[in-house]
């Protein structure tokens, strides 16, 4: 975008260039959606690199295109109004909008995205739902709040082979599904007592981890 | 071709235009130093050379005349070599616009901004030298589209080259209508020149034009078989540069450049 114009400017060109039917109502409109109105008369070279970004998203949205392409949407914007962007892109593929989106962010990819992607290196490694691609990863977190027996949990872990990581009285073992009930069984029995017990399930970010470390170690 | 993403274009440089003071610096300025410079010093030679011809005739007629080439060089590179300063380029490509869109569109705005120069400087030219722009008739209107199509001839090539090799090459934005002023014969009959110089001078548009303005100054009919050599050579370099721009386009859009170099 120019520098020297103003963010309606840009925005106004832009619509024109898309050929977009009343740009005044339609950039109005996705500018109070995106936060802009604040600062829609000043001057682009003004705006920080968040503010950028949101008048890029409504740069983006104007035309209501078919096909949208959103390259890390969300980077470098407040929580507030990386929440509105992902609420209108929900509300863009209720629309029938398709939108390709590419993040790092995993828990943003599982909230707006109904199809990954997963790309190593140039190639495809994983095509299949959010929820479909956490399915693949079997180990689980196993979170305890710890009471007694921090150190005889932490050597049960080591010897049975499970990954366990510790702060203060928080220990976090990962083991895979079906076998949660003998760490727990195996814990009761060396006496180990604990105030609280959290299993998170396997989320995108742990096949993310999984499928890179594995490919990177290939 | 749609006119209303050319609208777009336009708007975008009038908008460009009106939030920089510089733009309209430019416009007004340098014309009016080449035209101050040049006409205190047709004085100075019309007031210690007798029998002698109106020096502010020649020099002003040429420095007006080439006013019009070197503008046209230098307004539509300039336009685009700030959309490259303000990464620009990928932003309005990536929108339904075609190469040739663009350049209508700021073919159009450098038309207005030449406009808007020559008549502040016929006007200047008037007031304080008392020259009147319109004594050259009807060549005015042959010589001012031939000299503009060269310049615009010439920026295209320009742009082409700097799609291709960045911002290295882009000093040949200014550079160019100087390279070019000493073989046009602006202010000396092409005869002054060297024979070596003479036969580069031969195939510049500009310099039958220029030839033909001082018969005009010194009462001689107008050879029409130079204009018409003028405008033939202006539609091969006019034909080969637009050429030339789209097919570097499409090869710096194939190879990333537009986002490469900027």
């Amino acid at each position: 975008m120019s520098p020297q114009l103003t963010v309606y400017e840009n925005l106004f060109v832009v619509a024109k260039l898309y050929r977009v039917i009343d740009p005044k109502q339609k950039i109005q409109e996705y500018a109070e959606k995106f936060g802009v109105t604040e600062f829609i008369r000043w001057p682009t070279r003004k705006l920080s690199a968040g503010q950028k970004t949101r008048v890029s998203l409504v740069k983006a949205f104007v035309n209501e295109p078919r096909l949208l392409l959103l390259d890390e949407p969300t980077a470098s914007l407040d929580p507030d109004i990386a929440l509105y962007v992902r609420k209108e892109i929900l509300e863009a593929r209720k629309r029938g909008m398709t939108v390709l989106i590419t993040s790092h962010n995993m828990a943003e990819v599982e909230e707006v995205c109904d199809q990954v992607l997963f790309i190593h290196r140039g190639k495809l490694i994983a095509r299949d739902t959010p929820e479909g691609l956490a399915s693949r990863v079997r180990k689980v977190h196993v979170n305890l709040m710890m009471k007694d027996g921090q150190k005889r949990t932490l050597a049960f872990a080591k010897k049975a082979g499970f990954r366990a990581t510790h702060q203060e009285r928080f220990v976090t073992i990962d083991v895979d599904e079906e076998d949660i009930a003998y760490l727990l069984a195996s814990l009761a029995d060396l006496g180990v007592s604990y105030k609280s017990i959290a299993i998170d399930k396997p989320t995108l970010e742990d096949f993310f981890v999984q499928a890179s470390t594995k490919r990177s170690h290939l | 071709m749609n006119w209303s993403r050319v609208g777009a274009i336009m708007l975008k440089h009038w908008f460009d235009f009106r939030r920089d003071f510089f733009r309209i610096f430019d416009i007004f300025w340098w014309p009016t130093f080449q035209l101050f410079i040049w006409g205190l010093f047709s004085l100075y030679l019309n007031s210690v050379t007798a029998d002698r011809p109106n020096f502010v005739t020649i020099l002003l007629g040429g420095v007006i005349l080439w006013t019009f080439f070197d503008r046209a060089t230098r307004d539509i590179s300039r336009t685009f070599i700030e959309e490259i300063w303000n990464r620009n380029l990928p932003n309005i490509f990536s929108t339904p616009l075609t190469v040739t869109e663009y350049i209508v569109g700021v073919v159009g705005i450098a038309v207005v901004k030449l406009i808007m120069s020559a008549v502040f400087l016929f006007f200047l030219a008037r007031v304080f030298y008392a020259f009147e722009p319109l004594k050259l008739g009807w060549y005015l209107v042959p010589a001012t589209i031939g000299l503009t199509f060269a310049g615009w001839s010439l920026s295209f090539f320009i742009q082409a080259i700097i799609l291709r090799y960045g911002h290295t090459v882009e000093v040949f934005i200014w550079a160019i209508a100087v390279l070019v002023e000493p073989f046009s014969c602006v202010f000396y009959p092409l005869s002054a020149l060297p024979v070596w110089a003479q036969r580069i001078a031969l195939f510049l548009p500009t310099t039958y034009i220029f030839e033909n303005l001082r018969r005009m100054v010194f009462g001689q009919s107008i050879r029409v078989e130079d204009i018409a050599v003028s405008f033939g050579l202006n539609m091969v370099y006019g034909v080969l540069s637009i050429w030339f721009f789209y097919r570097t386009f499409r090869y710096a859009k194939k190879e990333g450049l537009l986002v490469k170099y900027y």
